[in-house]
């Protein structure tokens, strides 16, 4: 099925720029996931085999509400198409167990929570700062924002910076968070690019970091880099301030590959298989660019393709 | 004791039959040539000869484990008692703001990070995908409190407690289908009764009919199967 570009709100001349180096490496032929994966499945010999209508009502309320389907959908969802199934539960309205968010809003923001927030790479602690990195990460479901946008808005944010102090700290988390790895030794050196952003009151002294909400406030000062080395090569290319840092970043594939690994990863439950079928990691990256960044899109289009509506291993 | 042993019985048979119709799916591979000119293939990577059939990545849809919110939410849903909730954002995690929140008597934080969840922003202790020995353990104490929870009645036909005119199969079915989101097959359906009727005839729980007590059983049976964990 072939797919034109379109304008979204989200995306910027840097998407556009991704998405054209993307489009120059794939042959033209605009086969979504589901339709490369039916093809590899036939080439084996096979074919896709959807899982029964029980189980995937069930796999659907799950991964998208956060709880076993009610009696009325299992009535109201009888033969239906997994897309309709998928647009039923993302459709919920707030449930008990929601806190008045919708299901879908909630469940995500929940995944999300443990690598963003939480997990042993990032740990945030300030309240304040939790809850602002919540919104942030709520737009993406909820109004279907740029998940790019939200990408430099962390890296920038005076969250980041106070949680990760010095320049490799940063470059480490950032890394982790947004394109999927840690960091090699050799990308490291990156850090020093982050290093003219200091705090911006240093008179206030780090007893008072949990106290004082002015000290968590950075700027970017060039004649920090007078004392510090704030340049640095990341992939053969050169940078020396911190939006170099988040553009050499962002506009590597890495950011989209890794994006569409940690959605894979959240609902099929096992890696993409991306050595052995790069096509099918390739079409979803060049269309959630093409989609204006948006994680909707991409949890869709994984939701809906056979690796994910297919019959379970073992019931 | 009778009711234990059924019980037991009971989790195997569903453990070991399910739905199972995947299983010819097994011999796909090695069908269609999978293995190279053998026509055999092998996952074992001790045995370096046999090629690895990667294709098996798109045989097959997610096997996963549901997170411990999901699996406190749904026996919650299932059986209408309340653990609570939790709030990740809470202020004050010392002051246990997180086991109360949304409801002062919750057990919604106690349960839920011995299944690697609820994650708060001290002490994050990671999801994990495996289920060990204290993992089972504090499953069974909350399955335990939620089916055995007398003001709760969800897991029971008509979310009441059963009348002389319950039978038995009613019950059996209500819960598969909101258990599992299907009728039970007529091998589900044998075992299951087979569990009513030992438990009918020497109840476990007391201050309430045979029928509820088996109900409620049947409740701590189903909420602990691979079938219910595993989506």
């Amino acid at each position: 099925m072939a797919r034109g570009l379109h304008w979204h709100r989200g995306m910027s001349v840097r998407s556009i720029t991704v998405l054209l180096v993307l489009a120059a490496a794939l042959p033209a032929r605009g086969e979504t996931a589901d339709e490369l994966i039916r093809k590899y499945l036939e080439q084996r010999g096979t074919s896709a085999q959807q899982a029964k209508h029980s189980e995937l009502v069930r796999r659907y309320a799950i991964d998208l509400t956060g709880v076993i389907p009610a009696e009325a959908d299992l009535t109201a969802l009888e033969g239906k198409t997994p897309r309709e199934l998928f647009a039923w539960f993302k459709a919920k309205g707030p449930m008990p167990h929601t806190r008045g968010e919708r299901p879908y809003v909630w469940v995500n923001l929940l995944l999300d929570a443990d690598h963003f927030l939480f997990s042993n790479s990032t740990q945030f602690t300030q309240v304040r700062f939790i809850r602002e990195f919540n919104g942030e990460l709520r737009k993406l479901y909820a109004d279907g924002a740029s998940y790019e946008a939200f990408a430099r808005w962390a890296l920038e944010s005076q969250n980041f910076l106070s949680r990760f102090p010095s320049g490799a700290d940063r470059s480490n988390a950032a890394f982790f968070l947004f394109l999927g790895r840690h960091s090699l030794p050799a990308e490291v050196p990156a850090g020093n690019m982050w290093n003219g952003w200091v705090l911006r009151n240093a008179a206030i002294s780090s007893g008072q970091a949990e106290t004082n909400a002015d000290y968590h406030v950075y700027v970017y000062q060039a004649s920090a880099c007078a004392t510090s080395l704030c340049t640095a090569r990341l992939w053969s290319k050169t940078g020396s301030t911190p939006k170099e840092a988040i553009d050499l970043m962002l506009a590597s594939t890495m950011f989209a590959e890794g994006t569409v690994d940690r959605y894979w990863q959240r609902l099929v439950g096992r890696p993409l298989p991306g050595n052995d079928f790069p096509d099918v990691r390739r079409e979803l990256v060049r269309g959630f660019v093409q989609s204006g960044w948006n994680v909707n899109w991409l949890v869709e289009e994984i939701a809906t393709s056979a690796a994910y509506t297919q019959e379970m291993m073992f019931r | 004791m009778n009711a234990r042993l059924a019980l037991a019985a009971f989790s195997a048979a569903l453990l070991s039959c399910g739905g199972g119709s995947s299983t010819a799916r097994l011999s796909s591979p090695a069908q269609a040539g999978a293995g190279g000119a053998s026509g055999t293939f092998s996952t074992d990577p001790r045995d370096k000869a046999a090629p690895v059939d990667r294709t098996l990545s798109f045989y097959y849809g997610p096997m996963k484990l549901m997170t411990a919110e999901a699996i406190l939410y749904s026996v919650a849903s299932f059986t209408g008692h309340s653990f609570g909730t939790f709030d990740f954002t809470a202020p004050d995690p010392a002051a246990r703001a997180f086991a109360d929140a949304g409801n002062t008597a919750g057990t919604m934080y106690r349960h839920c990070p011995f299944f690697g969840g609820c994650m708060e922003h001290r002490i994050p202790l990671g999801r994990t995908s495996f289920m060990g020995t204290g993992w089972v353990l504090e499953l069974e104490r909350a399955v335990v409190e939620a089916c055995n929870d007398r003001a709760a009645f969800q897991m029971l036909p008509g979310n009441r407690a059963p009348d002389a005119t319950t039978l038995a199969v009613d019950v059996v079915r209500h819960q598969f289908m909101r258990a599992f989101g299907a009728q039970p097959t007529d091998a589900d359906l044998q075992v299951a009764m087979a569990y009513m009727q030992s438990h009918l005839a020497a109840p476990e729980l007391t201050g309430v009919t045979p029928l509820e007590s088996a109900g409620r059983g049947l409740c701590r049976a189903l909420l602990t199967t691979n079938r219910f964990l595993l989506y």
